[in-house]
């Protein structure tokens, strides 16, 4: 009994198998539609993400609320997500809609996190992408800022950056 | 010579005379016309003269005359020829003229009176003779025929057998046909709406046989008169030729067989309108009576339902041999009177073809099986073979009914029409039907029963097997590719009509399917037929959802299961055949559609006897409330599957192996492919059901799923042994390959570990004495429930093994057993959460440890509710021992109160708190006890029924309340599908509200819908109305709201 469970080859084995096989451009459509019925059958709280309106699946938008304990409490923060044909071996596009004051954010929504830039790999994927965000929100790379003022504040004045969060966030009406 | 007429015959007259001044067929003045018209003198001849040549029809010739005519010509004793040639015609026509019926009036006569009128003719015949005397008579023929010699300078002359000729032709349509008309007509008139039923009516038929009667007599009289006249005619010409030697004349021989044949084609064509119904009715009533078709004429008592089935005469019936004598007789004068002409033939194949007609399908509609032995004479010959062999069925052996059919048109059809055309023949020779035309009535025959099969062919597949012989009939005749398409096409009209609709089980629908398969097997080895036949069928059963289910029913259905299935159905036959029976006994004869089968009985009726060899893995199940619904539901399962498996199995040793190649050069039954074969066409050796209905269910993924659910089901029953499992397994292996059904080889493999193991773990941990002090600590507490109970469970752990406890059933000294299943293999079995009774639990932790120790790094998870208990409850007034669900035990449990000394009593909510169970199980645990009339339910709260007296059990449960509590009780499979389709409904509402919350705010119907079917990889099923349905749901909830015509997530 033990012989057969060990020696069939799991699920895992056979699609990376396949993938690297595949074409590129198929297999990022595919991929993409399986990383939307994970994040579907098992979705991570308070993130989540689905394809553009018009049936564009190299285009997404997501969705961030804002962690609690942290000055995005409560705020929905909204993402756009543009792949490349080759996904997943380049990585996504990734920008804030919404306005946010974060050190690691510019103010046109561009982001500084080094799994979207140099550390990317294969194996990241949506949900991965969202949650390392959202834990951005509660821990900013205060090193290498974009926002100058926002990492200065951050440690700072926490009453001051919280207020200028406020300030400068706005729900982003539906298009 | 203008007569009084009545208005019909008036205007029969008027019309006669426009023909007449047209073509100038009046020849009956005693002199012939002074100023004919017929063309211009030739030189020679007087202007206005007759052209004698032109009617002369080889009596004289221009040479002759002007032989007789060169030195006396003058004009005076031209003037006088012609006076004594008229003279002398005169005297000729007046001699053998027709008498005038001036007196008769049709309207007025009735029918019995025109033999009168014809008595009239005769005697008129008498005085018209009586006017001249014989010898002026000769006189005067001489003269007329001989005018060119006698009378040179006579210019206007004529052929008097022409003018006779007329003569009758006139006779005979002012006269004659009048009074036939009439008599048809009166006739006809009294019994018009009657005569279309011709041939069943006795009374019907003895009226046209009048017609036909007074036809042939009014017509012997007409044709003796002319005859007569023509007789005198030739008489006295005979005498002229005896004295002048020289008068040219043809011979009188070739004269006469002239005169007669005219005649009577005369009569033939134009007497034959009037009595062609007639003629035609009673021919059909003869040779309907001569061939057997119309056997029932004879005690014709109005009881028509009652009708023995059509057959060929025998050889001793006096009714046909009386019927053909009759025809015969019929026929001489017939042809006497020139009314069997070619029209007459027609109308006498017309006839023979109905009578085929119907003789085919009152012989054979519904006769399928033919017994040996048959009583009424159909059969003499050969008998259908019992079992067809394959070359038999290729190369189509002649079936019974055909064989009959055969001998009826040799011994009866043939005859009759060779004995009718020697009747009708000129030359009076007796007429031998040429072979060329026997092989075509047969094939037409042949035609006519494929036909008949062909639209009963619905009805034989029903039948089947004991149809087998309608079978045999189609199979030889359907050889054109024609015949084979309306085949499929009636069939596929018929299947649609009567079985393609939501009237029908899907269980009918398989049944039947089977027996199409096997039907048309029988019919087309190549089964071009069936494949045209079916896609229609399967497209239906993509459409019912259960059809997989059925089927893995069907093929695992044990050996008992068939037996008591096949023994309903056998009740259910024998019920329906005593009811057959009686009717056919009131019929008086035993003559029903379906007689005894030619084939053993062996062959029709094992199906349910054949499988002893399975009777000693047979162990009769011991829960005592499963039992009844067991064999109820056996009923409705698709257990020919499983014969027919189990009968695959043995027969498989003795065929060859199936791989071969399609060119067997030792196949000495080799048949080229069927003519309409597709280009992708493939043979197929042998009948294949269970293929051809598994692969007609879809794709196999979806049939391997479900296959595997229901094996999932099975192996965690009580059931001992899994040989029926195994044995289809091995089958859909073959068909689908052993890599698809890995998994379900791995769960068979793991029960049957798990008693290994299981037996290891037990001997380790020693658990059955820990049980037994479990049983001496619960034991104690008489008041109350006391159980004696093991739950099953499951592992989870890292290491991907799962185990499944199992409850003992045999006895308090093996009373803790799990089945240990392999997650990764095994379909999502859900964990319910419940706590289990604490002793339970603690067996279960000294089991797990077993387990350890057997197996390092592998870890347990008990899925509990899967599990079998068996519990034996203490009563003040009486024990229960029950086979329960483990949920079911753990409620029960749950009413222990060794402390207690009223009956406990508890409610769902107080369940819920102490279980954790979900309350749905705890209701449907209480309705399975109050079923057991262990508890009693008063409101909320149910109690334990110490005491079964019905005066205990009234103020709590009601008899009502046991039944809806029962009925509630949800069935072990509704469940999972629940369940998966509330799965489903979340997955789709996580992609709604992902779609709504990312992709835009507002979204209509459409739009989603079009990209739930665009993003979703396995397909979405739904309907827009399912769909729209679905968020009017969630609208309702307060989730979602419309705005504007469009679907918005509600902001909380």
């Amino acid at each position: 009994m033990e012989d057969t469970q060990n020696s069939m080859p799991g699920s895992i084995a056979a699609s990376k198998l396949s993938s690297r096989t595949a074409q590129p451009g198929q297999n990022a459509t595919k991929r993409l539609q399986t990383e939307l019925m994970q994040l579907m059958t098992s979705p991570a709280p308070g993130i989540s993400a689905f394809p553009s309106a018009d049936g564009n699946l190299l285009v997404w938008g997501a969705t961030i609320e804002g962690p609690a304990d942290t000055p995005y409490d409560g705020l929905t923060l909204k993402l756009s997500f543009e792949f490349p044909a080759n996904y997943p071996y380049i990585a996504p596009t990734v920008l804030f809609k919404t306005p946010i004051y974060h050190p690691n954010v510019d103010f046109s929504g561009r982001i500084c996190l080094d799994i979207l830039k140099d550390k990317w790999t294969p194996a990241y994927n949506i949900q991965t992408v969202l949650l390392s965000l959202q834990s951005l929100l509660g821990e900013p790379n205060n090193a290498s800022p974009l926002n100058g003022e926002a990492a200065e504040l951050w440690d700072k004045d926490p009453a001051c950056f919280k207020a200028k969060v406020m300030e400068r966030h706005k729900d982003i009406g539906d298009e | 010579m203008t007569s009084t007429y009545s208005t019909m015959s008036r205007w029969k007259e008027r019309r006669r005379q426009v023909h007449q001044s047209v073509f100038r067929t009046e020849v009956s003045q005693p002199t012939p016309q002074a100023t004919p018209t017929l063309g211009f003198s030739r030189s020679g001849q007087p202007f206005g003269g007759h052209d004698y040549t032109a009617a002369g029809s080889g009596f004289t010739s221009p040479d002759l005359a002007e032989q007789r005519g060169t030195t006396l010509y003058s004009p005076q004793d031209a003037v006088d020829d012609q006076t004594r040639y008229d003279r002398a015609w005169h005297v000729v026509t007046t001699h053998i003229a027709l008498p005038q019926a001036a007196t008769f009036q049709p309207s007025e006569h009735v029918p019995a009176d025109y033999l009168l009128q014809l008595k009239g003719l005769g005697q008129r015949r008498g005085r018209g003779q009586g006017a001249t005397s014989e010898g002026e008579f000769v006189e005067a023929l001489r003269l007329v025929v001989n005018c060119h010699a006698l009378l040179p300078q006579a210019y206007a002359t004529e052929d008097i057998f022409f003018w006779h000729v007329q003569q009758v032709r006139r006779h005979l349509s002012r006269h004659v046909l009048p009074l036939l008309s009439a008599c048809a007509d009166t006739r006809l008139s009294e019994n018009r709406s009657r005569s279309k039923v011709v041939g069943a009516d006795a009374t019907t038929y003895n009226k046209h046989m009048k017609i036909v009667l007074s036809h042939v007599q009014i017509l012997e009289r007409a044709i003796g008169l002319y005859s007569s006249r023509f007789e005198l005619l030739a008489q006295g010409l005979k005498e002229v030729l005896a004295t002048e030697k020289e008068v040219e004349t043809p011979e009188i021989h070739d004269m006469t067989t002239r005169f007669q044949r005219d005649l009577r084609s005369l009569v033939g064509s134009s007497a034959f309108d009037h009595l062609t119904n007639s003629l035609g009715a009673v021919l059909e009533q003869l040779v309907g009576t001569t061939l057997g078709v119309l056997s029932e004429l004879k005690h014709h008592d109005g009881s028509s339902q009652k009708r023995p089935r059509i057959a060929a005469p025998a050889a001793d019936d006096p009714n046909p041999s009386a019927a053909k004598q009759r025809l015969l007789e019929l026929l001489g004068p017939l042809h006497k009177v020139g009314l069997t002409s070619e029209r007459f033939q027609v109308l006498f194949a017309e006839v023979m073809d109905a009578i085929m007609a119907r003789f085919v399908k009152g012989a054979y509609s519904g006769l399928w099986v033919v017994a040996p032995n048959d009583d009424h004479g159909l059969i003499r010959t050969r008998t259908a073979p019992a079992l067809p062999d394959r070359r038999a069925a290729i190369y189509g052996s002649v079936s019974s009914c055909m064989t009959s059919l055969f001998d009826w048109i040799d011994g009866h059809y043939v005859p009759l029409v060779a004995e009718v055309m020697t009747q009708i023949n000129d030359d009076g020779t007796e007429h031998t039907v040429p072979l060329s035309d026997i092989r075509t009535y047969r094939s037409l025959a042949a035609g006519r029963l494929a036909a008949l099969r062909i639209t009963e062919l619905y009805d034989i597949v029903l039948q089947w097997p004991k149809s087998r012989g309608a079978l045999d009939d189609l199979r030889s005749s359907i050889t054109t590719p024609q015949r084979r398409l309306q085949l499929t096409d009636t069939f596929s009209a018929a299947l649609e009509k009567r079985l393609l609709h939501p009237g029908r089980s899907t269980l009918e629908i398989l049944q039947t399917y089977i027996s199409m398969i096997r039907t048309f097997y029988a019919l087309d080895h190549g089964k071009v037929l069936l494949g045209r036949v079916q896609p229609k069928l399967q497209l239906y059963l993509c459409g019912r959802e259960d059809a997989i289910r059925t089927v893995v029913d069907g093929l695992l259905a044990t050996p008992d299961e068939i037996r008591a299935v096949m023994q309903g159905r056998d009740r259910q036959k024998d019920d329906s055949a005593v009811r057959s029976s009686d009717r056919i006994k009131g019929k008086g004869k035993q003559v029903g559609p379906f007689m005894t089968p030619a084939m053993p009985p062996s062959q029709t009726r094992n199906v349910g006897y054949n499988a002893p060899d399975h009777e000693v893995e047979i162990s009769m199940s011991n829960r005592v409330h499963g039992t009844q619904e067991k064999t109820a539901s056996a009923y409705n399962k698709l257990v020919e599957l499983a014969v027919l498996l189990s009968e695959s199995l043995k027969s498989r040793d003795s065929t060859r192996p199936e791989e071969e190649g399609d060119l067997d050069w030792d196949d000495m039954c080799w048949v080229p492919d069927p003519i309409d074969a597709g280009a992708n066409y493939r043979r197929s050796r042998d009948e294949d059901v269970i293929g051809t209905i598994i692969s007609s269910l879809g794709s196999p993924e979806t049939f391997i799923r479900e296959f595997q659910l229901i094996l999932t089901e099975r192996l965690l029953s009580d059931q001992p042994t899994f040989e029926q499992e195994v044995r289809v397994l091995n089958l859909l292996k073959k068909r689908f390959g052993d890599a698809a059904l890995q998994n379900c080889d791995v769960m068979i493999r793991d029960i049957r570990e798990s008693r290994r193991l299981d037996t290891a773990i037990r001997r380790v941990q020693a658990l059955h004495q820990g049980m037994q002090q479990l049983q001496e600590a619960q034991s104690v507490t008489p008041a109350t429930p006391r159980q004696q109970f093991t739950p099953s469970g499951r592992t989870r752990p890292a290491d991907s093994v799962v185990t499944r406890g199992k409850v003992a059933q045999k006895g308090a000294d093996e009373p803790y057993h799990a089945r240990i299943l392999s997650r990764l293999y095994w379909p999502n079995l859900d964990r319910e959460h419940f706590l289990l009774p604490q002793p339970i639990v603690a067996l279960q932790h000294r089991y797990e440890t077993g387990y350890e120790q057997l197996k390092s790094a592998r870890k347990l998870t008990w899925l509990n509710q899967l599990g079998l208990a068996t519990v034996e409850l203490e009563l003040q007034d009486r024990t229960v021992t029950v086979q329960c669900k483990t949920y079911e035990a753990t409620v029960i449990y749950a009413f222990q109160d060794p402390a207690a000394t009223s009956p406990v009593r508890r409610t769902v909510d107080q369940l819920v708190d102490q279980l954790q169970m979900d309350d749905d199980l705890i209701t449907s645990a209480l309705s399975f006890w109050v079923g057991q009339r262990v508890l009693a339910r008063r409101g909320d709260v149910y109690a334990v029924l110490e005491t079964d007296s019905s005066e205990g059990a009234a103020p709590f449960s009601s008899p009502t309340a046991v039944a809806t509590s029962q009925a509630s009780v949800p069935e072990p499979a509704a469940p999972a599908v629940d369940e998966k389709e509330a799965a489903q409904r979340a997955l789709y509402w996580s992609y709604i509200r992902g779609m709504l919350t990312n992709a835009s705010a507002t979204m209509p119907l459409g739009q989603i819908a079009m990209m739930m079917k665009m993003l979703i990889q396995d397909g979405f099923p739904w309907s827009n109305e399912e769909l729209q349905e679905f968020l009017a749901e969630r609208v309702a909830e307060g989730e979602m709201e419309i705005v504007g015509g469009k679907y918005k997530l509600v902001k909380k």
